[in-house]
């Protein structure tokens, strides 16, 4: 299979980069890993113009350590967050969350940003980077903007971006006491999840304070699940408040029926691994509902 | 418009003028008629397209040939270049392969992991081949294949 015929750019900065977009709009897609463009370029769901390939932009791949916070390169390898020490002492959800997805193969290529900038629903990084309270850093000839990553994901495919706008990093708090994970259940490994979930909490050791939960996979865009959080914040921490919160958070989502599964089997899926997220965030501190 | 690209394949440079749409998989197939690599889903699933990109095994088929452009390639012909190399030997003596069309790519993925850890566990195997498919095997035996691979390159320390 073979991708249309498109103009390929692969500038070496960012200026650059912005120029091209600026003067092609609509018809230019950036290129990150490649590794849900490609597929569906070959499909030919999409069949891009000009292609600009962000590869050679070197000050787009880094990941930086600043204490209270960590900024993640767009272009850094789903391999590479996998492996940063740094995040697994301070932020361990986002480096649990990269190695789920896909295949070691497609985490080799793939990058930070593509996963976040492509509004994927089924791609299980947007409910990481959201419920760590993350901001998106987008640049234009204009300028750079943040958006709250709460405020990015606008529909299936569609995010807050601008066509003339490159997704440049991403800036992760580093908040002292908080935990969470990020689980996913697979049909088989290496696939997107039949849903996935982000729980990211703080406590006082008897209760849930500040409690964010995401949701993958079960609706036109990750979901913040705002009701299950609002239910949780001040709660005992017991197997009953965690139990019902997973019950709100299951009608919270929106899944459809599709080859992953029917809509009601999608909802009891989150339900569970809301459940289980919690269950194993709080056994690891010792603190056992 | 087609455009110039050059890139180092197992040890060698080569250079060409494709299409940018021309993907790596085809580039290495057609373009240098190195058959090793092979195309099994055309759709990303697979893993039997696998190289190493600069050290890194990915999918050839979701990768363009200019996107190589500077950069080093190793397919399985490269691996094998002073003869079988221990993980190829390791697939024959532990049969990890029935029909063989996957083994390429399992050879390359196998060989990223052994480069960084050389003393993988069974749960480490199994990892590293995930985004490899075999509709043969079962792949009881492509495991052991791979153990075997890493006794055989710690006893032989080639790379
Ligand atoms: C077999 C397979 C299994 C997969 N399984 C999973 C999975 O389980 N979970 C999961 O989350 N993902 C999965 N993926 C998708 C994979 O993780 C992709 O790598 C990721 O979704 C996109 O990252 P990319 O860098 O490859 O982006 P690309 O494919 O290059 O780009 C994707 C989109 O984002 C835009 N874009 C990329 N970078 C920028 C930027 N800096 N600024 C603005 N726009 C940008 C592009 O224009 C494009 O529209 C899978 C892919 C494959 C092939």
């Amino acid at each position: 299979m073979y991708p249309k015929d498109f103009e390929y750019h692969s500038p070496e900065g960012i200026e650059e980069a912005l120029n091209i977009l600026e003067k092609n709009g609509s018809e230019a897609k950036i290129m990150g890993g490649g590794q849900s463009l490609i597929p569906m370029m070959k499909l030919r769901i999409v069949a891009p113009k000009h292609i600009v390939d962000i590869n050679k932009i070197s000050s787009l791949d880094f990941i930086k350590d600043e204490g209270k916070r960590i900024v993640i390169g767009t272009l850094t390898r789903m391999a590479d967050v996998e492996k940063y020490e740094a995040l697994r002492k301070k932020v361990r959800i986002i480096p649990e969350c990269a190695e789920q997805i896909a295949d070691p193969l497609v985490r080799n290529m793939g990058t930070f940003g593509g996963n976040i900038a492509h509004g994927d629903p089924n791609n299980d990084m947007p409910a990481a980077v959201l419920v760590t309270g993350a901001r998106i850093v987008c640049r234009s000839k204009s300028g750079a903007r943040e958006i709250e990553a709460r405020n990015f994901f606008v529909d299936t495919f569609t995010t807050a971006l601008k066509e003339n706008e490159i997704l440049e990093s991403v800036v992760i708090p580093v908040s002292r006491g908080y935990k969470g994970t990020y689980i996913k259940m697979e049909r088989i490994a290496g696939d997107y999840g039949i849903a996935g979930v982000a729980v990211w909490f703080s406590s006082d050791g008897e209760r849930f304070r500040d409690c964010r939960i995401a949701l993958t996979g079960v609706g036109p865009t990750v979901i913040y699940a705002e009701k299950a959080c609002n239910y949780l914040n001040d709660q005992r921490i017991t197997r009953e408040a965690i139990k019902r919160a997973s019950e709100v958070a299951s009608q919270e989502s929106k899944p459809s029926d599709d080859l992953r599964g029917s809509e009601s089997f999608k909802r009891k899926v989150v339900s569970l691994l809301v459940r289980r997220a919690f269950e194993v965030s709080l056994k690891e501190v010792g603190s056992e509902p | 418009m087609k455009v110039k690209v050059s890139m180092v394949v197992n040890g060698e440079k080569v250079e060409r003028v494709v299409q940018p749409r021309m993907l790596l998989v085809d580039f290495i197939r057609r373009e240098l008629r190195l058959t090793g690599t092979h195309v099994g889903c055309d759709t990303s699933s697979c893993g039997a397209c696998a190289v190493l990109l600069n050290g890194r095994a990915v999918k050839s088929c979701t990768i363009l040939a200019v996107q190589a452009e500077g950069k080093e390639i190793v397919t399985i012909e490269g691996l094998s270049k002073g003869g079988m190399h221990p993980i190829q030997k390791a697939f024959v003596e532990k049969q990890g392969l029935q029909c063989g069309y996957c083994t390429p790519g399992m050879i390359i993925s196998s060989y990223q992991l052994l480069s960084s850890n050389p003393n993988p566990s069974e749960e480490e195997i199994r990892k590293a081949l995930s985004g490899n498919l075999c509709r043969c095997t079962g792949y009881k035996t492509i495991i052991d294949s791979v153990k075997y691979a890493s006794k055989l390159m710690r006893t032989e320390k080639r790379k």
